[in-house]
């Protein structure tokens, strides 16, 4: 505990002695992450959208014209009891017709035709849990086989698509984000190096009086740490602002394009996973700096230039 | 304390710094070490406090055989033997007492303990009116008391001294010197590489006198 106070102690003052280039560091690590951000930020509102159109998700049960009240009603009741269903209602012939006639205007196609060929229907919500592809064709397959039942029709495409969109998404992420990963973990491991070389005569000293590598080392990896966090910190405070500004016009663009949805900004726990994954990165990079400094004979980092 | 049974140093290929040392100093004693500039003073100090290793032969210290020792191993050993530095090796933008606590930091001593340690071995230097200063606000004399202290406060078993008095006029010098057998009047092994004539001809102690890396002479001189 001791020690660990020491440490902490050092890392500020190595912070405080290095103020310039350290807020440089932070500011340029501040917006790398923070393009990440703006990443999420993107990834987290399309989400949600998907997730709203997806809840609108629905398919139909289309009944055959004979068929008889009991099994309308055994089919109800198996839709309701049904854990994987949201929601499902009733449209008997007539009501279709009314549909019909309210969305087109030549109401008398029907009439010349001399009866309702529209057939009765259930129309059907699929829990958000159940809306992927597979899930919803054993939904699908479970009540194509009730009685009475002519067909059941879903967009299946624009819901595969929808999938395809949001795991084309997660994979840009996974890209975008292992390419930040390494740039702010680069960023750190030469920032510290370079704290280090403005402290080698210092650290020659305290090698001479018994210092092991550990403890050298320590207060140079806490340093990373908190490098790492603060440019996280830095990163989400700028995120905030330029979402504070950009809110208003986006959500008119959204409005004017059908989306009802308004944005929001990154929940907490991604804001802490942000600031985790900066100490984190910062720690890699300080490590992986300090590993191959302390390796170095003493008169090799004395007389290189960094 | 410490021993050492055919000893080779070479700086390159060609430059053979130690050549066949053979010495025993017991724990207690105050040892000159002389010779010309380049006789081999500060590597011998350097191979007993493994700042250097030997290219042959065995070195001893209280027991333990240094010359094979890992290279993790040797902050240990450095631990148990205080060093003053001929350009005192003070951290500038430490003070006075944290440049003291230093090696007592690195062992975790407790604050309470780091306390009263740094405080006896400024009073023991009569530096402890400036245990607030930075080592760039004392004169040559003053700084080398520092070195001093803090070579003394993990209460080594061994103190070595290279070139104390280098660069201190000679009053100084002598005042240094008097600090050194006092430790050394407290039990420490103390060893002094110096070709300051002054002090070994005015304080008779063991002399061991270097050349071209050869010991010519080992002995009390009368």
């Amino acid at each position: 505990m001791r020690q660990f106070y020491y440490h902490l102690k050092t890392a500020f003052e190595n912070i405080q002695l290095n103020q310039t280039m350290g807020f440089f560091s932070l500011i340029s690590l501040g917006l790398t992450l923070m393009l990440f951000g703006v990443f999420l930020l993107f990834y987290e509102n399309v989400q949600g959208f998907v997730q709203s159109m997806r809840e609108s998700v629905q398919f139909s049960i289309y009944l055959k014209d004979g068929a008889n009240q009991s099994a309308i009603h055994k089919l109800k009741e198996g839709l309701n009891d049904d854990q994987r269903i949201l929601s499902s209602t009733y449209i008997s012939k007539k009501e279709a017709l009314k549909i019909f006639n309210a969305s087109f205007h030549d109401k008398g196609l029907i009439e010349r035709l001399g009866e309702n060929p529209l057939p009765a229907s259930f129309e059907v919500i699929v829990k958000a849990d159940y809306q992927e592809a597979k899930s919803l064709e054993e939904i699908i397959a479970t009540f194509a086989g009730f009685s009475g039942v002519e067909e059941v029709q879903y967009g299946s495409e624009w819901l595969e698509n929808l999938n395809t969109f949001l795991n084309l998404l997660r994979l840009v992420g996974v890209g975008i984000g292992g390419f930040l990963a390494v740039t702010v973990t680069t960023n750190i491991a030469n920032t510290i190096r370079l704290h280090f070389y403005n402290r080698r005569e210092e650290i020659e000293i305290m090698k001479l009086i018994g210092a092991t590598h550990g403890f050298i080392k320590i207060p140079f990896f806490i340093e990373g740490l908190l490098m790492g966090a603060m440019s996280s910190v830095i990163a989400i405070l700028l995120l905030f602002f330029l979402f504070d500004v950009a809110k208003d016009y986006l959500e008119v663009f959204l409005a004017s394009m059908g989306s009802l949805e308004g944005l929001q900004f990154l929940p907490i726990k991604f804001l802490l996973g942000m600031i985790l994954a900066g100490s984190a990165l910062g720690g890699i990079g300080s490590y992986i700096s300090l590993s191959h400094l302390l390796r170095l004979r003493n008169p090799d980092y004395v007389t290189k230039t960094p | 304390m410490i021993q050492m049974f055919h000893v080779y140093k070479y700086y390159r290929k060609d430059f053979l710094a130690l050549d066949d040392v053979n010495l025993k100093i017991e724990k207690g004693e105050f040892v000159f070490v002389t010779g010309s500039s380049g006789a081999g003073k500060s590597t011998l100090l350097k191979l007993i406090f493994c700042e250097e290793r030997a290219d042959q032969g065995q070195i001893l210290i209280g027991g333990k055989n240094v010359s094979r020792l890992k290279e993790r191993q040797i902050p240990f050993v450095r631990r148990n033997i205080g060093f003053v530095f001929q350009d005192f090796k003070l951290v500038k933008r430490k003070t006075v007492f944290d440049n003291v606590a230093l090696p007592l930091e690195i062992v975790g001593a407790s604050r309470t303990e780091i306390k009263k340690r740094v405080h006896e071995v400024l009073k023991m230097v009569r530096i402890e009116h400036r245990q607030s200063q930075r080592p760039a606000y004392l004169s040559g004399g003053e700084q080398q008391r520092v070195a001093i202290a803090r070579a003394l406060v993990n209460r080594p078993a061994i103190l070595l001294a290279d070139e104390p008095t280098g660069n201190l006029d000679e009053d100084l010098a002598m005042d240094i010197v008097g600090l050194l057998r006092n430790i050394q009047t407290a039990g420490t092994t103390v060893v002094v590489a110096t070709h300051d004539r002054h002090l070994f001809e005015k304080i008779s102690r063991r002399r061991l006198i270097l050349e071209q890396g050869k010991i010519i002479s080992d002995g009390i001189p009368e």
